[in-house]
């Protein structure tokens, strides 16, 4: 079996004071070791939403999803944390670097969160960094950096431990086109190496480095 | 986790700086109050070692029922100066006269806070007799432990009732109710902390009831029984023959000084309780003023797989460092405010109360922050994917 992740018919209905508010219908998808989709549909569609049951931010109304064959809807939230921490990388549209930690040090907290501790996770930090050519900024602060740099340690960040899938939740949201480019092309060269992709965006020049688009509306697979 | 509670701490320097600070002098007050009641309990253990095996007894009036010897020195207690006499007359055979006298106490000044001694309190006895009462060998610092006569207008001073009186030099003129003294002896206890002596404002008995308009009356007397195993039948028999009057035995002073003791401990803590509170509540409101700015750090760290545990940990050692560091300050600080007003507590503090201060500091503070870590923990890590 080459599955990473696999939704079976999940649902996820939103309460807003007494309105229930439904953001995915019935989702079907799996996905594949080395897949990489991008998921693009208008605002509110509910592909953060299918973004964060894939990634066990969340857990689904109904449905079920199998994370490496295990039933994670299932799970509690230890469980899940331990998932995220050693499987799965998360790369934000506002980066989401710590303010008061440099680059490398930003990048070893995640190592740190997997377990991974002392030299081998500064070792493995500045390899990542190297990868995503910023290792003359690695003892820069975030604010130091700018936007593209922000959003490559937060690659690095989630590369670093050699997750099993890579979430990235509108990568280029927040950079202009030619930073936008070299992120979407720095994602598409992971994934020639074997990285798993799934990545939510807006920005139809960046899913095009997609091996798969699959278009969302009104919280369902529409293509 | 506790090179990313330094950071969060360090990137915030100016609050970092400022809570510091404010625990720092909360607890500053903390080493102060501690340190005065540990100087009390020990100079009032060295009363109490000072009354044991002295075989005195000092006779009193009555007071309200149940309350007798509520009080040492007995302040507001008034005799008939006949009626002293008569009862050292009665016992004369079985008590050193030489260390037997009438007394007569006026407050000259309050205490300078509850349930301590006076700061100026007029001693008077027979003019002979200056030891009966502060001791056979109090330390004089100038002049002389002496009156010239049984009536002499001549004063000696205790250290506090000195600095009350302006520090006055032997020889200098004091005023008692509008009664020029002439200082003939200025005196100290043996240790620093002689509560018996500190405040002393020693007049020869006739000089203070022409002084106080009391020529008939006076305080108490004060008998030193010749042997330690008659004191107990000779205070018996005084209460016996003299309805009126309550005898203090040294069981009964040093059941005084411990209920005294008791009472200003209870004060003090009661000040420390509420100081190490304020501490508590600065680092409390401290943190949760951290959680709330840090709501979308804490989910990030969540969201890529910190557990709730070590997020609740992080905000515990940030709150500990700061209290950690607050009380370490508070130590310089007590001493520097304690140069600066002369009290000499920096001389008598303990290690151990330091050390006490730190520990229940830093404990407070990790408790304190116990309800916004808690609070951390329930950050949904999804708050750190939403767009800003």
């Amino acid at each position: 079996m080459n599955e990473i992740i696999r939704a079976e018919g999940i649902t996820k209905v939103y309460r807003m004071d007494e309105v229930e508010v439904p953001a995915l219908r019935g989702i079907d998808l799996t996905v594949e070791h080395g897949d990489f989709f991008a998921v693009v549909g208008p605002s509110g569609c509910g592909k953060s939403t299918l973004l964060h049951l894939l990634g066990c931010l969340d857990k689904p109304s109904d449905g079920r999803v199998f994370f490496n064959g295990q039933d994670v809807s299932i799970l509690g939230d230890g469980a899940l944390t331990r998932i995220r921490s050693r499987h799965i990388g998360l790369i934000f549209q506002t980066f989401n670097l710590m303010p008061t930690l440099n680059a490398r040090e930003n990048v070893a907290l995640q190592l740190r969160l997997a377990g991974i501790k002392g030299a081998r996770a500064v070792r493995m930090a500045e390899e990542a960094l190297e990868k995503v050519e910023l290792s003359a900024r690695m003892k820069h602060l975030p604010k130091q950096l700018s936007g593209g740099e922000r959003q490559r340690v937060a690659i690095a960040r989630a590369i670093a431990k050699k997750p099993q899938l890579i979430l990235a939740d509108e990568p280029t949201g927040n950079l202009d086109s030619k930073q936008s480019i070299n992120i979407g092309r720095l994602l598409a060269n992971l994934n020639a190496e074997g990285q798993t992709i799934i990545m939510v965006t807006h920005d139809a020049e960046i899913a095009a480095n997609a091996q798969r688009v699959i278009k969302m509306r009104d919280g369902q697979i529409a293509d | 986790m506790i090179d990313i509670a330094w950071k969060n701490m360090w990137t915030r320097k100016t609050r970092t700086i400022l809570t510091i600070l404010g625990i720092a002098v909360a607890l500053e007050l903390v080493i102060m109050m501690t340190t005065i009641v540990d100087f009390t309990e020990s100079g009032m253990q060295s009363e109490l070692a000072k009354y044991s095996g002295a075989g005195q007894i000092y006779v009193r009036s009555q007071t309200t029922a149940g309350m007798a010897g509520q009080e040492f020195p007995p302040i507001t207690s008034i005799l008939s100066e006949e009626e002293g006499r008569q009862i050292i007359d009665e016992v004369a055979a079985r008590i050193d006269p030489a260390l037997t006298t009438p007394l007569l106490f006026h407050q000259l000044a309050p205490p300078p806070y509850p349930n301590a001694p006076p700061e100026a309190l007029l001693v008077s006895l027979e003019a002979d007799k200056i030891s009966a009462y502060i001791g056979e060998e109090p330390v004089v610092v100038d002049g002389v432990v002496a009156f010239s006569s049984a009536d002499a207008h001549e004063v000696i001073l205790g250290p506090m009732a000195s600095l009350f009186f302006g520090e006055p030099a032997v020889g200098d003129e004091i005023q008692i109710i509008g009664e020029p003294l002439t200082v003939v002896g200025l005196v100290e206890g043996q240790s620093l902390q002689d509560r018996l002596v500190s405040n002393v404002v020693i007049v020869p008995l006739e000089t203070a009831q022409g002084i106080l308009g009391q020529s008939e009356t006076i305080s108490a007397v004060l008998i030193t029984s010749k042997r330690l195993d008659t004191v107990g039948a000779m205070a018996e028999e005084i209460s016996a023959n003299h309805p009126r009057v309550s005898v203090l035995t040294q069981e009964d002073i040093a059941e005084n000084l411990d209920t005294i003791l008791g009472e200003e401990r209870f004060f003090f803590n009661l000040i420390n309780y509420t100081v190490y509170i304020v501490a508590a509540v600065v680092v409390f409101i401290v943190m949760v003023m951290a959680v709330s700015e840090r709501t979308k750090e804490i989910g990030t760290m969540r969201a890529i797989g910190a557990s709730r545990w070590l997020v609740l940990r992080t905000i515990v050692i940030e709150a500990i460092m700061l209290g950690l560091m607050g009380s370490l300050l508070s130590i310089p600080i007590a001493y520097l405010i304690d140069m600066g007003i002369g009290y000499g507590l920096r001389e008598i503090i303990s290690a151990w109360t330091l050390v006490q201060i730190v520990i229940t500091a830093t404990l407070l503070s990790a408790l304190a922050a116990a309800i916004p870590a808690l609070r951390a923990t329930r950050v949904n890590p999804i708050e750190a994917l939403r767009y800003e």
